[in-house]
């Protein structure tokens, strides 16, 4: 009684403190990134950095649609200009709007230095010629006001040439519609505001604070027939989250509800309930504690998750309880026989539950450590804790009795159809092995808990305004920015030629936006003597009516760039242009990366066949390369799992001194998980990593009643309580998976469906495979 | 009373004393009457000016443009012609000393140039702008399609109105009223007989001037 009582003051404190670190330190966190693979090639992490960086990622879309364009129009210019109140967001466009004066300085300043044109040619007595003559048309067309403005100072037009790339230009290959001075789509079905939120998008408040301010605008329109949208980066986040915590709240509530209401349906009496759910508490409150000792914050999902102990923590006490009640003497000696056989099935849940730890997800494996720590400590608050409070325990009156009978007469007669176990092993491995239906699901997007419909319309409005959706990229690497440069520049006229050939439709990259200082430096020096552009110019402008030294401010500037020294992409820092520059190009790992974002891919093979060609370039698809990583994935948690399976098996061989035995034991569960995974795949669920990870669990969990099934005791009486404690047991299982089912979030979905049939199939197997009861029992 | 001073003041400038003579008589009766009537009274004419013009369906003109810059030391000469469809289409095709298209449609404007590019010949570049978007495009088309269409409403709203002459022989000062539009343009004058726009003077903020004649090839009413 000394150990006994001393053991239970530990847990009993451990539980104490717990509870305190749990209400002191809880943080909820719902980022979706632990939800997905991490990458680990260079390329992987680079697509990852690429992604977080980019420009986009703190944007949200805004669209109108619904009303004929001029009301569109007006009304997307009073929500810009409400929106442009707030400082939630650092900047609300709905059209290409100018370049900032800033912006217009710096191409000015630096044209010489950016031009793609030929100095040497442009500055020369027969270019010269050529420009004024171009000047003199332009100052007699409409675009006459540019031109004065920049003649004097930029007669061969550097100015106007690199305005006319910049303006208006979302990406390098399209620019958006505008009508009545605001962005549409092709159709003019939509009209478009694109803002971006000003403070830190790292943290979920900020991102938060946007969308429920965008929220409260919509709410406040009246006009009817305006359908209005929004989504982003942002949006995702914000909803998944929304979601998550929806999950946690309401599945958490009626799982709890359900397991209370079905225990008391059970055992009808409020105390015995209170005994059986008290381990499950000091569970979660033990493994919630250690969750947020570790990482700081516990992840929604893995708190969701937490509610699918009570489906396996409260078969401890059920077990224990049902062995106290059998035992009329009420020592020790029966608790002790019973634990032998929970410490089995406790061992085996755990090892299926460290699959987790194994995934390579860090959201796994929150919930792997969640419910490993809940459930021992569910087992060792049933094991030292509950004798102690059971002591002046009622005498049971068991409630569902007739449901009890029904159930006994079936798990009598099952072992008789130990045959269906091994038939259902063959056929649905058959099924699997034959099936032509996609055993795995490697799209990264059954992972993913955003909406379909939301990321079709972020697709749809980056369309709209040519932003790229996530295609493909090619990515080039080298020792610095200037290399990687370099590289851009040598390889853009090949990629023109694609774009002629109609191979892609556009695409984006850095030295669009910044020549390298290698040829800055060859424009500089093909900038002509001054006294040589001066007699150039001079014999230029015979014949044509320019006045007198109206030219001066340009020689002055060709002067000036002539000293200058060339642009970095430092120098950009802080500029419209550099916040373009900035997810194109970027350090890397010691290294400079270059980032070429592709625009309406015609033909996938020949882009693979270039890069090849041009050694130092990638090519790379979003998709495939996220499929790669979540392959991977599968394939590791595929070997972790049978490793698990091969470790409890070990374990088995040593509790039980025998290499038959456990194998025995584990064919009913085994064949359960088969079967499930059959099901699963024939109704069109291709097994995603949640699935796979499920059924693993499903085996730890079959295994609890394989074993309890294997030492039903030959006595009459006790194989009734023991069955009758192992079908209470299956039911709560079920129960909450089964509820999981109905989580907005795949994950939990996923192992919710899986474990819920997986669970149901196991126990019947089980009974069906059970030591043959039926001459004992009879007799 | 500002009306009345403008009016005054511009019509003392006017070469033709008869009409002035009549005009201030008539002006200053207006006057007498009562001094508060005589906005209403003088944008009547406007209005009565505005309606005739609001019902030309059709038109195809010619024009001659000279532009006088401070860059230059001789006059530039534009010529080509132009296209009004009613409400708000107009085409201005540029045939000399260059060749470009302007389209403008609604809020759009889309201007196309033959372009000399090497080796491939030329081609044809489009350029599609808003003209909300740019002062500078409604700077320059704002006040002229205004009054083609005889949209009353449209002009009074961006400028400030001058009206002098008779309907056989009218003339129309526009001041812009926004101070982005200022920053481009000072001043369009515009004359005519009837419902036909004959000269369409504009004089811009940095000095240059330009005057364009226009000649009525077509001119379609309704009804």
């Amino acid at each position: 009684m000394g150990t006994t009582r001393k053991n239970s003051i530990i847990i009993l404190g451990l539980v104490f403190v717990s509870l305190i670190v749990t209400l002191s330190k809880f943080k909820m966190s719902t980022d979706l990134a632990l939800f997905l693979p991490e990458p680990v090639t260079k390329f992987e992490r680079l697509l990852h950095y690429q992604l977080d960086k980019s420009a986009s990622s703190n944007m949200i879309f805004l669209s109108f649609s619904g009303l004929p364009p001029k009301k569109l129009a007006e009304f997307n210019r009073q929500m810009a200009r409400q929106l442009r109140t707030s400082k939630t967001f650092s900047r609300v466009s709905n059209n290409v709007g100018n370049l900032s004066d800033s912006g217009l300085e710096f191409l000015e300043k630096y044209r010489y230095l950016l031009t793609q044109n030929d100095l040497s040619r442009q500055f020369s007595a027969e270019g010269l010629k050529e420009s004024l003559q171009n000047r003199l048309e332009g100052l007699a067309s409409s675009s006459a006001p540019i031109e004065k403005r920049y003649l004097r100072k930029d007669p061969t037009g550097e100015i106007i040439t690199l305005l006319d790339e910049w303006r208006g230009k979302i990406s390098n290959h399209r620019r958006p519609l505008e009508i009545e001075g605001v962005w549409f789509s092709d159709d003019k079905i939509r009209t478009l505001i694109l803002v971006e939120i000003a403070a830190d998008i790292s943290k979920m408040i900020n991102q938060e604070i946007a969308v429920k301010e965008i929220r409260s605008l919509y709410a406040k329109i009246k006009l009817p027939g305006l359908v209005p949208i929004m989504t982003g980066p942002a949006i995702y986040a914000v909803e998944s989250g929304e979601d998550i915590q929806q999950d946690v709240k309401w599945l958490t509530l009626i799982a709890v509800l359900l397991v209370t209401l079905f225990l008391l349906a059970a055992y009808r009496s409020i105390r015995i309930v209170f005994l059986i759910i008290s381990p499950l508490f000091a569970g979660v409150i033990v493994a919630t504690a250690s969750i947020l000792l570790l990482f700081g914050q516990i992840h929604g999902i893995a708190l969701a998750f937490g509610i699918t102990l009570a489906g396996v923590a409260v078969d401890y006490p059920i077990h224990l309880l049902t062995s106290l009640q059998g035992d009329k003497s009420k020592d020790s000696g029966s608790v002790s026989k019973i634990w032998g056989t929970l410490k089995l099935g406790v061992l085996s849940t755990v090892i299926a539950y460290a699959a987790f730890l194994v995934s390579g997800f860090g959201g796994l494996q929150q919930l792997g450590l969640f419910t490993i720590v809940g459930l021992i400590t569910a087992a060792l608050f049933s094991r030292w804790v509950l004798p102690m409070l059971a002591k002046n325990q009622p005498k049971e009156s068991f409630g569902l009795s007739g449901l009890h009978q029904v159930l006994k007469c079936w798990g009598q007669h099952a072992p008789r159809l130990r045959w269906v176990v091994v038939a259902a092993f063959i056929t649905s491995t058959g099924l699997l092995v034959s099936s032509q239906m996609p055993i795995l699901h490697l799209n990264v997007d059954s992972l993913s808990p955003i909406k379909e419909k939301r990321l079709a319309e972020g697709k749809l409005l980056r369309g709209d305004l040519g932003f790229w959706y996530g295609g493909s990229m090619m990515i080039v690497t080298d020792k610095d920015k200037e290399a990687v440069l370099q590289y851009s520049e040598r390889i853009q006229s090949y990629l023109d030629d694609l774009v002629n050939e109609r191979v892609i439709e556009g695409y984006d990259m850095a030295s669009h936006l910044i020549p390298s200082k290698q040829r800055q430096a060859v424009r500089k020096s093909k900038i002509l003597d001054i006294d040589v552009l001066r007699s150039n110019l001079e014999s230029a402008l015979i014949d044509l009516p320019f006045r007198n030294n109206i030219f001066d401010p340009f020689i002055k500037d060709v002067k000036t760039a002539k000293e200058m020294q060339p642009v970095a992409p430092s120098n950009l820092k802080d500029t419209a242009i550099g916040a373009k520059l900035n997810p194109l190009l970027f350090e890397f790992d010691g290294e400079a990366a270059g980032v070429i974002l592709l625009h309406g891919i015609n033909d996938d093979a020949k882009l693979k066949s270039f890069a090849d060609q041009n050694e130092g370039l990638y090519y790379m698809h979003l998709k495939t390369a996220s499929t790669n990583l979540v392959a991977r994935s599968v394939d590791r948690v595929g070997l972790s799992m049978i490793g698990c399976i091969f470790v409890i098996y070990l374990s088995l061989a040593i509790a039980f001194k025998s290499l038959m035995r456990p194998f025995k034991i584990m064919v009913p569960t085994l064949t359960a998980a088969i079967v499930a995974a059959a099901i699963l795949v024939l109704t069109g669920n291709p097994l995603s990593i949640f699935h796979l990870i499920s059924l693993l669990l499903v085996v730890g969990l079959g295994l609890d009643y394989a074993l309890f099934f294997n030492r039903l005791p030959g006595n009459k009486s006790e194989w009734d309580t023991t069955f009758k404690a192992l079908w209470v047991c299956a039911i709560t299982t079920i129960l909450v998976f089964g509820i999981l089912i109905f989580s907005q979030t795949p994950p939990l979905e996923a192992i919710g469906k899986t474990v819920g049939l997986g669970a149901f199939i196991s126990i019947i197997f089980a009974a069906m495979w059970a030591a043959t009861p039926d001459k004992t029992v009879d007799s | 009373m500002i009306y009345l001073w403008y009016d005054l003041n511009n019509m003392i400038t006017k070469r033709h004393p008869l009409k002035s003579f009549w005009a201030i008589l008539l002006v200053l009766a207006f006057a007498m009457a009562s001094s508060n009537s005589m906005a209403t009274e003088d944008a009547w004419t406007v209005r009565q000016l505005m309606q005739q013009l609001s019902k030309v369906s059709y038109a195809r003109l010619n024009f001659v443009e000279t532009r006088q810059s401070i860059f230059l030391s001789s006059d530039m000469v534009i010529e080509g012609n132009m296209e009004y469809r009613a409400p708000d289409y107009m085409v201005k095709n540029t045939l000399s000393p260059t060749t470009e298209k302007v389209v403008v449609d609604g809020d759009s404007m889309i201007v196309q140039k033959l372009r000399e590019s090497g080796k491939k010949g030329a081609t044809l570049q489009t350029k599609r702008y808003s003209i909300q978007s740019h002062p500078v495009l409604q700077a320059a088309v704002g006040g002229i399609r205004s009054v083609l269409a005889g949209n009353y409403e449209l002009l009074s709203k961006n400028y400030v109105i001058m009206m002098d002459g008779l309907y056989q022989d009218w003339t129309l000062e526009l001041v812009p009223k926004s101070a982005e539009i200022l920053e481009h343009v000072k001043k369009i004058t515009l004359s005519g007989k009837e419902a036909q726009i004959r000269q369409y003077f504009t004089l811009q903020t940095d000095g240059d001037e330009s005057v364009m004649k226009l000649s009525y090839e077509v001119l379609n009413k309704e009804n």
